[in-house]
């Protein structure tokens, strides 16, 4: 099987620019600046390849609105977002630390295609050693006139810079984004207008995921077609799958889109000893809790969706037996409540109620109102009614809780107490 | 922007015809619909952060799920279709409110916003009656921020509306958004005051109590217990209007009273907050005869009075009837417009110019897209219109936005926009300004050369328009003719502030050479200049100091406060038989016989703005003392000498005779048949004063001319001849947010009809400055302090700074002195401390000084470093100073205190 | 309390060396503003902290006011506006490292420094600090030592290396 995006990384030594030329690094970007920009978009998009930081957009069909041509503006930007920071979620910091040849070869093909002479790799602070060789990476292809002015004589030129964020998990919401590359509250912005149109300091501006971006490289080289048959569910390519919780072996695994969360457990040699799988959120912590018997679902957008979950991050999260699932979610709801940026009410007010409310659940303090009005929050902090999808996102695993584990709130509720607690 | 276009929209299946370009939350207020709301703002447009004013989207007829939208954030479009009422948009609308309560404190009982507070009002209005939060609450510390503003973050519901205004709308850097989650604070970076001229809106901008109006929380009174009335601003000659309201007989605050064509929502420091020198130490409660209390109808008083040669001192801090009576008791002939003769030629000049070209309203101010100030120390002179130039600065980017088919009050959009799509001001002048800084075009010079550089431009714009021979032409006025050459709506700023009537005619040429697209906005000295001109250009008389020898005259004085007008005036007075001031605050020395008179909001009055509208004004209480309305004691001395003016028995009998001098004053006045009430209907529920006693209350006496009725009868006002701001379930100032679009019709009547001829100003040699000083020293008025009257109201007069002296870092090098440092000019006894600035025109000093400071200087030879005696007893009186206005202020704040005590007994028959 | 603003010049606040960097970083952007979390770190990484003097003379560097500097430090988690320790512990304590049971080895921290979260030892040695996810999750639990990542912790490793800590200190 091809793995387009981990056949040659390596988290201890990842290659130098050498190394990853040898293997035919660089060969996409090469090929991209032999065509006109519009036409790299046109294969992008022939391609299906859709965004791997968890909305799962079209990527082709999001570059399309970037102002192309004579007419537009001249100072364009491409951003990678690096801000790795969705719980159960260690992909991209994979693929950064083992191949960040590869990430630089996606940026400069993105760049190309927008026709962006500055982009900036928007990564979050913790991730040092990717820092350390990203900026290596970027030094290497520097040297090797693969960035900077007129970069092999095709007219086209590149800059990359590596923005190390101070941390915010809003941060990886693209308007937020843009606004912290700006220096500012990384507020989410108001859309329309759109970033393709008015993005960093105005100007047309694409925001990509890192492992989208780490895609374009095996696209451009080999082929629409090539990319196609990497899977065969609908959506195209490979994709890096991960799990962590209780299991045997957590890990990350690049493997066709649309296998089932079944094969990701065996590959992780399924749940520890003593150990029982309850439930498991498909792609990091703001996607809905599915059930064992979901098992088999092939990890793609629709049927994932279908489920009544999201394929988000599509770093599984698995809950054992030994933990308690309300404990699970007052978890995770404290780490939206903690990340909310404070712009809009549902979202900066909504979410520390939940979690008052499950704080005193989980101990046995909570009632039936609560679990009322938990329902209530739920609705009150959906998609339309906040700002952006943090406030949504968090009521996911939430609300798919309050009805997989209705019989594990009821007890908190009736016993008084928390079984899991000694 | 004129929004003429109407769509249709369905509300709960009724349909209504709306302005098309407005957002639907603005629809439906302006439909007198009820829908609660947060972080709009009718002037600050949309953000979507509150998140409040959700109503339910359907696609259609057959839609029965419908989507969940702010009504803020959503364009009204034909055949848009909304559910208000609906369960699922009122559950939204209720469950956020009580995500608000989840921090809120219940204090309104100890809130000062209580029972004008839009958080309430719109808790109500939601349902919201209950909270089902147990968890603890956020607390947050607060912090001071000076003399204006009290902070109270544990009350803040994270609306952002307070950084929207004063960081984004009106450019304070120093209140920003803090950390975040639900721990977002908004304040400064530490404690101090706030640095914006225009904090003071905060009060009205916060939708509940964390920013409020610190003088009037120390003299409070709920907003249902105050008697308030329409007001003028009194301040500057923008005329802002206010609601200025009173309890048991003492004024207690002034706030904004909308119009759209002025200071809409907002007002200035000054203006919200100067109303209280009437509330000041030095106020003149008695008639004093050299220093002591005398009686109007002693022998010496009325001898003081007699009948004889008088010379009549107008002002342009009193109004247009003072002035007049005072014209018509002393004759045209015998009347000077002013203490301060270098304001008539400006006077004159702003009158000829405004005799052709209209001036610019604030609305119209707005919608420029190109600005040129030609050295108009706007901050000062007018704070609300360079607030206006700063709205301005983002047509271009409101424009841009539209193109990208987003709409204009999508604020965050537009301010992002901002900075690709500037709109270009030109600056010519000295100083530091907010609004210099923005200037992509900073000429800077003295008004001299700014009003050679003007007339060069007018040439430039137009062969036809006059040259100053030898003005050598600079870069920036050549840049200036290509912006403003290709501008659609040019706007030209200027004024007296800089005391030359050059830059007025400057100014004039640029617009006549632009023609019709150009916008002029000239900007008078005081509040009533232009009305006091008016009466002037009658005739006037001619030499006041000859007249004086030759005739030994009287002097009969409105006051004007400012230290200015002390120098001509002690100058005239040596030579007057008897100077009698007509004054509101004590006057110290020059004066034999002081009659008090008035303040604001204490007698009906007119004032005429800089565009010549005449602005009518109404009391919220009696004068105090003996004080009269100072046409009224004009009257009684008219009586006392048989002149034709005693004939007058009243207000209104007065202003008819003032209608027959200026018949468009008939539509300012026009009789109201059937009165306006002064007292909202929720006047009904509060104590009444002696409810101990009786529930009934003795009615306050007040002015019978007024067309208002001191209780709830009567009608409740339309457009902004409003009494007060309230509507049913709306008790805040917001209220007015559901009739902006229908305050159109101003009850002003424009006294000046340009006439709309061209007409080029020729250069005249009397602008040009002496020359022959090494430093040339350029008047420079802070916002604090530069006006005399507010400077007698003690919050303001605690923000005044001490006199200073702005120079350029390479010139005090030159000079080894330091930013700073006490220096003096020359032999002067003023101590200035140096500041640094680049604004400063070469071989020039700026000097900035409070208004009741007299400084003569024009120029000096040298700038002299203070000696340690100097310093010494300099931050000695400094210290004496404060702490004598902090006494003062106690004493009089305890006095006002205890007669609040007493009124209720006062009040009653035979206990007073 | 009202404290006024040191009045001591940009050269005497930020070494050199710190106005280069900050220079540098604004030049990769279009508005010197842009450069503000860049700034902010570059002090934090010399300082270990950034302190108000320091805040100030980086909100002249960069053309804004020492407020709106503030809004934007105090947005992020990982500016400093306080003292912290020589070191600095991020303990995770996302979901992944719950479900690998993190409270037992935040407790065990708390203990052996005798500290709660979010406070410093009081030999000025060491600051405990939460973290949301590290990115760790399938190395969990995972803390974050000085800025580099340790992952698989157990109370042994852990000890190990506070011991290393302490010991530095008493050495």
């Amino acid at each position: 099987m091809d793995k387009p995006l981990s056949s040659h990384l390596n988290i201890e030594q990842p290659q130098d620019i050498g190394a990853y030329q040898a293997v035919g690094g660089y060969q996409g970007f090469l090929a991209a600046l032999e065509q006109a920009p519009q036409k790299v978009q046109q294969q992008v998009k022939e391609s299906g390849l859709k965004g791997r930081g968890g909305a799962g957009f079209a990527t082709g069909e999001k570059w399309r609105f970037v102002p192309m041509g004579d007419d537009a503006p001249k100072q364009k930007y491409l951003i990678c977002n690096a801000d790795e920071m969705e719980p159960g979620t260690f992909k991209d910091r994979w693929l950064m630390e083992g191949a960040p040849h590869l990430l630089l070869e996606g940026v400069m093909i993105a760049a190309y295609a927008i026709g962006a002479s500055q982009a900036f790799i928007f990564l979050r602070g913790e991730y040092r050693l990717c820092a350390r060789r990203l900026q290596q990476a970027i030094d290497e292809a520097k040297q090797a006139g693969l960035l900077g002015e007129n970069i092999r004589g095709s007219g086209f030129g590149l800059n990359i810079l590596l923005h190390q964020s101070a941390g915010r998990y809003i941060c990886g919401e693209e308007t937020a984004l843009l606004n912290a590359l700006e220096g500012k509250r990384a507020n989410p912005r108001a859309k329309p207008p759109f970033p393709q149109v008015v993005g960093l300091f105005g100007r047309p501006t694409i925001v990509n995921n890192c492992e989208t971006l780490c895609n374009l490289p095996g696209i451009l080289r080999h082929g629409v077609q090539w990319y196609q048959q990497l899977s065969d569910s609908p959506d195209a390519g490979t994709k890096i799958y991960g799990i962590s919780g209780r299991v045997k072996k957590a890990g990350l695994w690049e493997l066709p889109m649309g296998v089932s969360a079944g094969h990701i457990l065996s590959l992780a040699g399924g749940m520890q000893d003593g150990r029982k799988l309850r439930g498991w959120l498909p792609g990091g912590a703001s996607t809905d809790f599915l059930l064992p018997e979901h098992l088999e679902l092939p990890m793609g957008f629709d049927a994932i969706a279908k489920a009544g979950s999201r394929l988000g991050t599509g770093g599984i999260i698995a809950l054992d037996d030994g933990h308690c699932p309300v404990g699970m979610v007052l978890n995770l709801l404290q780490f939206f409540a903690q990340e909310s940026c404070g712009w809009c009410t549902p979202c900066r007010d909504g979410l520390p109620w939940a979690v008052e409310i499950l704080s005193r659940m989980e101990v046995g303090k909570g009632t039936q109102e609560d679990l009322d009005e938990l329902s209530r929050l739920c609705d009150f902090m959906w998609i339309g009614k906040t700002f952006c999808a943090l406030a949504p996102g968090a009521v996911e695993p939430l609300r798919s809780a309050l009805k997989y584990f209705a019989d594990d709130f009821a007890e908190h509720v009736d016993k008084g107490r928390c079984r899991y607690r000694h | 922007m004129p929004m003429s276009e109407k769509v249709q929209i369905h509300i709960d299946d009724k349909s209504y015809q709306v302005e098309a370009g407005q957002n639907l939350l603005q629809a439906c207020l302006s439909l007198k619909l009820d829908l609660p709301y947060f972080c709009w703002h009718p002037a600050m447009g949309s953000v979507g952060a509150c998140r409040q004013c959700a109503v339910t989207l359907y696609k259609d007829k057959d839609d029965d799920r419908g989507k969940l939208a702010m009504a803020c954030m959503t364009p009204v479009s034909d055949g848009l279709r909304v559910g208000l009422g609906g369960k699922q948009e009122q559950g939204f609308r209720e469950q956020n409110i009580a995500a608000l309560m989840t921090r809120h404190p219940h204090d309104c009982p100890v809130c000062s916003e209580g029972g004008e507070c839009h958080l309430q009002d719109m808790t109500v209005m939601t349902g919201h009656h209950a909270r089902h939060y147990q968890g603890q609450k956020v607390t947050f510390n607060n912090q001071y921020l000076g003399p204006l503003i009290k902070h109270e973050m544990n009350r803040c519901i994270t609306c952002y509306r307070c950084v929207r205004f004063y960081h984004d709308y009106a450019g304070g850097s120093d209140l920003c958004a803090q950390a975040s989650k639900n721990h977002v604070y908004f304040g400064r970076q530490q404690d101090g005051v706030l640095e914006s001229p225009f904090a003071g809106n905060l009060v009205e901008v916060c939708p509940t109590g964390v920013f409020t109006d610190k003088p009037f929380n120390a003299h409070f009174s709920r907003k249902w217990d105050l008697q308030s009335a329409p007001s003028v601003c009194g301040h500057c000659a923008v005329g802002c209007n206010t609601f200025i309201s009173s309890r048991y007989n003492s004024l207690r605050r002034v706030n904004n009273r909308l119009n759209p064509q002025l200071n809409g929502h907002f007002l200035c420091d000054i203006g919200r907050y100067g109303f209280a020198y009437a509330n000041s130490p030095k106020r003149l409660n008695e008639i004093k005869l050299n220093g002591k209390p005398a009686d109007w109808s002693s022998k010496a008083v009325q001898e003081a009075l007699a009948e004889g040669n008088w010379i009549g001192i107008g002002s342009a801090q009193a109004s247009l009837e003072d002035n007049f009576a005072l014209q018509q008791l002393v004759g045209e002939e015998n009347f000077v417009p002013g203490p301060e003769p270098a304001m008539w030629p400006l006077m004159a000049m702003h009158l000829a110019i405004a005799g052709q070209k209209p001036m610019a309203s604030l609305a119209q101010i707005e919608e420029a897209d190109a600005v040129l100030i030609l050295c108009e120390n706007l901050n000062q002179s007018a704070p609300r219109i360079a607030l206006s130039v700063r709205q301005a600065l983002t047509n271009k980017a409101k424009d841009k936005a539209e193109e990208l088919q987003v709409p204009r009050w999508q604020d965050a959009a537009v301010r992002q926009l901002q900075s690709d799509n500037p709109v270009p001001l030109i600056y010519f002048g000295y100083g530091e300004q907010a609004l210099q800084r923005q200037a992509c075009v900073f000429c800077v010079c003295d008004d001299e050369e700014a009003a050679r550089q003007g007339f060069a431009l007018a040439n430039l714009l137009h062969n036809r328009a006059p040259q100053k021979a030898g003005t050598k032409v600079s870069a920036q006025t050549h840049q200036a003719a290509d912006i403003l050459r290709q501008a659609k709506k040019p706007l030209i700023v200027s004024g007296w502030s800089a005391g030359n009537p050059g830059l007025l005619a400057a100014a004039a040429n640029i617009a006549e050479a632009l023609g019709d697209k150009a916008m002029l906005c000239l900007v008078a000295d005081k509040a009533n200049s232009v009305g006091l001109g008016l009466l002037a250009q009658k005739d006037q008389c001619g030499n006041p100091e000859e007249c004086l020898a030759s005739a030994n005259a009287g002097l009969l004085v409105l006051a004007d406060h400012s230290a200015k007008s002390r120098r001509w005036m002690s100058k005239i007075t040596e030579q007057a038989r008897q100077v009698v001031h007509l004054s509101a605050l004590q006057q110290e020395g020059n004066s034999s016989l002081q009659l008090p008179i008035a303040a604001e909001g204490e007698c009906s009055a007119t004032r005429v703005n800089y565009q010549g509208y005449a602005q009518p004004l109404w009391p919220a209480v009696t004068p105090p003392g003996q004080s009269l309305p100072a046409w009224q004691w004009l009257v009684n001395l008219a009586k006392t000498w048989g002149h034709t003016l005693g004939q007058v028995e009243d207000l209104r009998q007065l202003r008819a005779r003032m209608i027959s001098v200026f018949p468009a004053l008939q539509a300012c006045w026009a009789d109201i048949d059937d009165p306006i009430a002064l007292q909202t209907p929720r006047v009904s529920g509060r104590t009444a004063m002696l409810a101990n006693q009786s529930v009934h209350e003795p009615k306050p006496p007040i002015e019978t001319e007024a067309p208002y009725r001191q209780s709830m009868e009567g009608q409740v006002g339309k457009g902004n001849s409003q009494a007060y701001s309230w509507w049913p379930g709306w008790n805040s100032n917001q209220s007015q947010h559901k009739f902006s679009q229908e305050r159109g019709d101003l009850s002003a009547a424009l006294l000046i009809t340009p006439s709309g001829q061209g007409f080029w100003w020729k250069w005249q040699s009397a602008w040009q400055k002496i020359n022959g000083y090494h430093w040339h020293l350029l008047p420079y008025k802070g916002v604090f302090g530069g006006e005399s009257l507010s400077l007698e109201a003690a919050p303001i007069a605690e923000l005044c700074p001490a006199p200073g002296l702005f120079i350029r870092a390479d010139d005090a090098a030159l000079l080894g002195l330091s930013e700073g440092d006490l220096v003096c000019c020359d032999e002067d006894s003023t101590l200035f401390e140096l500041r640094f600035t680049d604004g400063v025109p070469p071989h020039s000093l700026l000097y900035q000084i409070p208004a009741n400071h007299g400084f003569s200087l024009r120029g000096c030879e040298l700038v002299v470093l203070a000696d340690e005696a100097q310093r010494h007893a300099y931050q000695l009186a400094r210290d004496t100073q404060r702490a004598g206005q902090a006494k003062d202020q106690q004493a009089k704040l305890r006095q006002l205190l205890d007669q609040d005590r007493l009124i209720p007994v006062r009040f009653i028959e035979g206990m007073g | 309390m009202n404290q006024s603003i040191p009045i001591r010049t940009l050269h005497e606040s930020l070494t050199e060396a710190e106005r280069e960097a900050v220079e540098a970083a604004c030049s990769h952007y279009e508005q010197r503003p842009a450069a503000a979390i860049d700034a902010l770190m570059i002090v934090q990484q010399q300082r270990g902290w950034v302190d108000d003097e320091r805040l100030y003379a980086l909100a002249e560097l960069l053309g804004m006011s020492a407020t709106e500097l503030e809004g934007v430090a105090t947005f992020y988690n990982h500016i400093y506006r306080q003292p912290v320790g020589r070191h600095v512990i991020h303990l995770c304590n996302s979901i992944s490292c719950w479900l690998q049971d993190v409270g037992a080895l935040e407790q065990h921290l708390c203990e052996r420094l005798s500290i709660r979260m979010g406070q410093t030892s009081q030999t000025g040695q060491i600051t405990l600090l939460p973290n949301v996810c590290l990115g760790c999750c399938d190395k969990a639990p995972a803390m974050m030592l000085d800025g580099e990542l340790i992952m698989d912790l157990d109370k042994d490793k852990l000890d190990s290396i506070l011991d290393k800590l302490q010991g530095e200190g008493n050495g």
